[in-house]
């Protein structure tokens, strides 16, 4: 029998998300600056839309949740 | 085919004026999100105990439902938008650049709902980003969930640059028919602006669109969402490797008939059928069969796999499952609705759009169904069945299926306020029905 | 508790038994063989206990449960303050294992690399298709990341670092030979459904209406004739899939003594882990919890305060309030969770970490329970420390059931030449094919595949527990309970 603990190896998320899942990002990313026509300006506008967007998500979700705590505090 | 020529002026006229049927959709839509909000408040205060939601095992209930179930179901819807985008600008079938934008904006709509149920879901919401925040360097490594809510942020980013890009192009050219009170909003969408972009930005949303082609339906709803379920050692019903496909042809089918519905219900309103032919809903039409024929496909595989010789745990599940009313519903309207679309491929003149949205209608709603169902079926016969409340009992709750309501009201809402902000339909289409084509895109249809 | 103990006053402590009339001699050969050499040694002007003891270890020397290294470190003071020599044969294995050690404390960064024991030795050891304790690895790896002084490697992991969180970062692992792992050991013959474990566990925590953290089940089975019994606690899995799956790492190992707990200030009530148990040991807190926050010995203690404080004075501040929902990091885990949050079996930390005095540390409410009934069916502690309460039961029980069977028989079995007693015992584990390493033990019939549950000789209504918690729950249901 073989024995093969595949988390003993590496963590399946470690490889899911940064291999599998990464790979479209990382090559729609590394096209926008290394494709052509290349132009590194608008590749960064389309970077700083990518990360604004990112953060702008999660603070809004931040703020949402934290009235929902202030409005309804659960009980302990 | 129609003796119309469509102009920019048609693409603006949502935003120009307002119409009685607006008022009312706004207001009946406004009135049932209100509700839904209502109740979402009782059960903030009261806890999810206002739900039939019980734990599994000697409780006798199911821990994950609609919410669940319905959350899937957004996603699924979600997936349009890529699908379009991808047709059109990976695969040159520019028979449907009038739709893409109207199905990117879908994507967002239905991703927000989806995110929305998870806040909706879980027990303590006022955490859920602190919480998540602050383990993501260790749990991204071994949680399912976690991965789930990586790949929903990347696709809804990544669709949310993809809008911001491409309306760069619209903007700058019918700034003038716009509303001046959003003008702050479109000088920002706008900033940096030079014709000279063009043609970068084409290059850079076709990176875009080829890697979310890739991402959404394989690796979120046919990957990290069917993996939530599939992983785990608990649940025999969910177990196995079809998850994945499965998961993936009900994104299909649900993406379709969303934008079907969608396309349908803004032509009427804003008088666009030169520009939504009903060559292009034919042609979503016939992609909407072939999804709904791989679902059933995939189900008839569980379904067989299930009764056949499948050990006790996993055939306890099967058999519960087809003899379930709802299910064998599901599956009939999707059979039904496929009935119609093989039909219509065969004798054209069966085809009619109202036909295709009733066959959409029912699709979502058989998809809607067997996802609901999976999730809380899943629960009920569990491999540890020894307790006498299992097999658990579930129905949704009113509150439940007030939330199913109040999403859809919200998505209307959503629409309704994003129509008379940006033009839906994107002026490429425009240019490309008057024979002005850039010919940005790929090849021919 | 060890048998040199004698401060247990219960007869029934696994010690001895009411109807058990086998006798518990260390020695293969029986009680009166045992006595018959206590009586020559007494004849000596030697130390009988001594010898005794001494002898018993020598079994399990024998057994491979102890090395010859600690063997001869245990009696070596004893032996020389008797014998003023200890020339016993094991003493080479004993010289080795100082000169070991001593050599470690002296090593400079380059023998710490390449040494023996260096890094370099220890990655080539990590090896995907051995069986070692992956605790043990991620242990190392912390190790050896610290010795080239890469803190930050090691923080995911338990370090011994004081601001280290103590959350063990592996949810998987083979259970480690090494290091504390609280478990059980239940014999479900001696279970006779009474529940008194069930309401022991209700008063210990509080639970809500419903959450039954301990749970029996009076269970048929076409196998059996008899009443069975299954004892159902959490089984704090060392490869527990609650932990893998928990999103935001409330659902965790506590790495110095392997219970998975939930961290109640942290849990966002997603019920994944629930969804992901396969034994249905998880009660969630769907609406206000039955017993106010106030109520709780502890509740007046800040958590923020408690982390804050230096592990001394924590320690202290716990002890002396009496807390029963910090354990010793000043985390809030024990006890009823509250609103929204996941509960389950914890297996007491604040009793572990000494906050309900130092007479409950190693033991947990249900047992108490159990034990104060006479039933003495279940058994806690330390699975990996040969001396602990559950694995001198396992070893008594198993020596039984191999001089019953051996009687039977008729036959000379000798101790060791065609087989062992463990082999007689009939001992399983629930789901073990699944992979999640439960450490429960149960003696006593495994429930087949169509095993169903009944109700027992006692029932909960009986007792006054719910046991269908969505009836209780259905009233709350807004539009359709009964409001």
């Amino acid at each position: 029998m073989v024995e093969f603990d595949a988390w003993n190896f590496l963590y399946p998320g470690t490889w899911v998300i940064f291999i599998v899942i990464g790979t479209p990002v990382y090559a729609a990313i590394l096209g926008w600056f290394l494709g052509k026509p290349r132009d590194m300006e608008k590749a960064l506008m389309a970077l700083t839309y990518l990360i604004g967007f990112i953060v702008s998500m999660w603070v809004g979700l931040y703020v949402l949740t934290q009235i929902i705590g202030l409005v309804f505090p659960p009980a302990m | 085919m129609s003796s119309r020529t469509p102009t920019t002026d048609d693409i603006v006229r949502p935003m120009q004026s307002t119409a009685k049927w607006y008022y009312v959709v706004f207001g009946v839509a406004s009135v049932l999100a209100l509700v839904w909000f209502g109740l979402w408040s009782i059960q903030l205060s009261r806890g999810l105990a206002v739900t039939n939601l019980t734990d599994w095992g000697s409780a006798g209930g199911v821990t994950w439902g609609l919410y669940i179930g319905a959350f899937i179901w957004w996603v699924g819807i979600a997936h349009g938008g890529i699908i379009l985008s991808a047709a059109v600008r990976l695969f040159g079938m520019k028979r449907y650049l009038p739709v893409a934008r109207l199905a990117e904006l879908l994507t967002i709509g239905a991703l927000s709902m989806a995110g929305f149920y998870i806040v909706i879901h879980v027990g303590r919401p006022d955490r859920i980003v602190t919480s998540v925040v602050q383990a993501y360097p260790v749990t991204v490594h071994q949680s399912p969930l976690v991965w789930d809510v990586t790949v929903i942020t990347m696709y809804m980013v990544m669709t949310l640059t993809y809008l911001g890009l491409t309306i760069r192009y619209d903007l700058a050219r019918i700034r003038d028919d716009l509303p001046n009170i959003l003008e702050p909003v479109y000088k920002i969408a706008t900033i940096g602006y030079s014709e000279s972009e063009d043609e970068v930005i084409e290059r850079i949303v076709w990176w875009l669109a080829l890697g979310v082609i890739v991402m959404a339906p394989l690796l979120l709803h046919g990957g990290v969402i069917p993996w939530l379920f599939a992983l785990l050692p608990s649940m025999p019903g969910w177990q196995g490797a079809i998850q994945g496909p499965q998961f993936l042809t009900i994104a299909l089918t649900s993406a379709i008939a969303g934008v079907i519905i969608l396309a349908l219900a803004l032509r009427r309103a804003y008088d666009w059928h030169h520009i939504l032919t009903d060559d292009v809903i034919r042609g979503l039409t016939l992609w909407l069969g072939l999804f709904s024929l791989l679902f059933l496909w995939l189900q008839l595989q569980q379904v067989i796999t299930g009764v056949y010789a499948a050990p006790l745990d996993q055939r306890s599940f099967a058999a519960a499952k087809v003899t379930n009313p709802y299910y064998q519903f599901a599956i009939g309207v999707v059979l039904l609705s496929l009935a119609y679309i093989f039909a219509q491929a065969v004798k054209a003149h069966i085809f009619s759009p109202m036909r295709s949205l009733a066959a959409s209608l029912l699709v979502l709603a058989g998809t809607l169904t067997e996802k609901i169902l999976f999730v809380f079926e899943g629960l009920e016969y569990p491999t540890f069945d020894m307790y006498y409340n299992t097999p658990g009992h579930y129905f949704p709750s009113p509150i439940e299926i007030g939330s199913l309501v109040g999403t859809i009201a919200l998505c209307t809402l959503f629409f309704l306020v994003i129509v008379k902000v940006v033009p839906v339909i994107e002026l490429h289409a425009i240019e490309e029905l008057r024979g002005e084509g850039h010919s940005h895109v790929e090849g021919d249809d | 508790m060890s048998r040199d103990d004698d401060s247990c006053s219960n007869d029934s402590c696994g010690c001895g038994n009411n109807d058990n009339t086998e006798d518990e001699s260390f020695h293969p050969m029986g009680a009166d063989h045992e006595s018959e050499m206590r009586e020559m040694l007494d004849e000596t002007e030697y130390d009988t206990d001594l010898g005794m003891d001494m002898a018993e270890d020598a079994m399990k020397l024998i057994q491979g449960e102890i090395s010859e290294a600690e063997f001869h470190e245990k009696y070596n003071e004893a032996v020389v303050e008797e014998f003023d020599v200890d020339d016993r044969p094991t003493v080479d294995a004993f010289e080795e294992m100082q000169a070991t050690e001593s050599d470690d404390e002296h090593d400079g960064i380059f023998q710490r690399l390449t040494g023996e024991e260096g890094l370099v030795e220890q990655l080539k050891n990590v090896d995907a298709d051995t069986s070692q304790s992956r605790r043990d690895t991620m242990k190392k790896m912390g190790a050896g990341a610290a010795a080239l002084g890469l803190g930050g490697v090691a923080s995911a992991q338990s370090s011994g670092d004081p601001k280290d969180d103590e959350y063990g970062a592996e949810p998987v692992g083979d259970t480690s030979a090494s290091g504390t792992q609280l478990g059980m050991v239940i014999d479900l013959n001696r279970c006779d459904g009474c529940l008194e474990c069930v309401t022991g566990c209700i008063q210990e925590n509080q639970t809500s209406t419903g959450a039954n953290w301990m749970y029996v089940l009076t269970y048929e089975d076409e196998k059996s004739e008899q009443e069975n019994f299954l004892v159902r606690p959490c089984q704090h899995c060392t490869n527990a899939p609650c932990e893998k799956v928990c999103p935001v790492r409330a659902r965790h190992t506590r790495d110095k003594d392997g219970i998975v707990l939930t961290n109640y200030e942290v849990c966002i009530g997603c019920r994944y882990c629930q969804v992901a148990c396969p034994y249905g040991v998880n009660y969630f807190q769907w609406g206000e919890p039955d017993v106010p926050y106030e109520d709780l010995p502890g509740s007046e203690n800040d958590y923020e305060e408690l982390k804050g404080m230096p592990d001394e004075e924590r320690h202290q501040q716990l002890v002396d309030s009496n807390d029963h929902i910090h354990d010793d990091r000043g985390q809030w885990n024990d006890m009823r969770p509250p609103q929204g949050v996941m509960g389950k079996c914890t297996y007491c930390p604040s009793r572990q970490d000494g906050h309900q005095g130092e007479e409950k540390q190693g033991t947990v409410a249900c047992m108490d329970a159990c034990d104060a009934a006479g039933m003495s069916a279940i058994h806690f502690g330390d699975i990996n420390d040969p001396e602990s309460r559950p694995r001198q039961y396992l070893r008594q029980r198993a020596e039984q059931e191999f001089e019953r069977d051996t009687e039977l028989e008729g036959v000379d079995e000798e101790w060791g030449s065609t087989v062992t007693p463990w082999a007689k015992l009939s001992a399983f584990k629930l789901l073990e094919d699944l992979g999640t390493q439960p450490n429960v033990t149960y003696l006593g019939n495994e429930p087949g595949p169509e095993a169903e549950q009944i109700d027992g000789p006692v029932t909960y209504e009986q007792i006054g527990v719910e046991d269908n918690r969505k009836e209780h729950l259905d009233q709350f249901t807004f539009g359709a309970g009964d409001d």
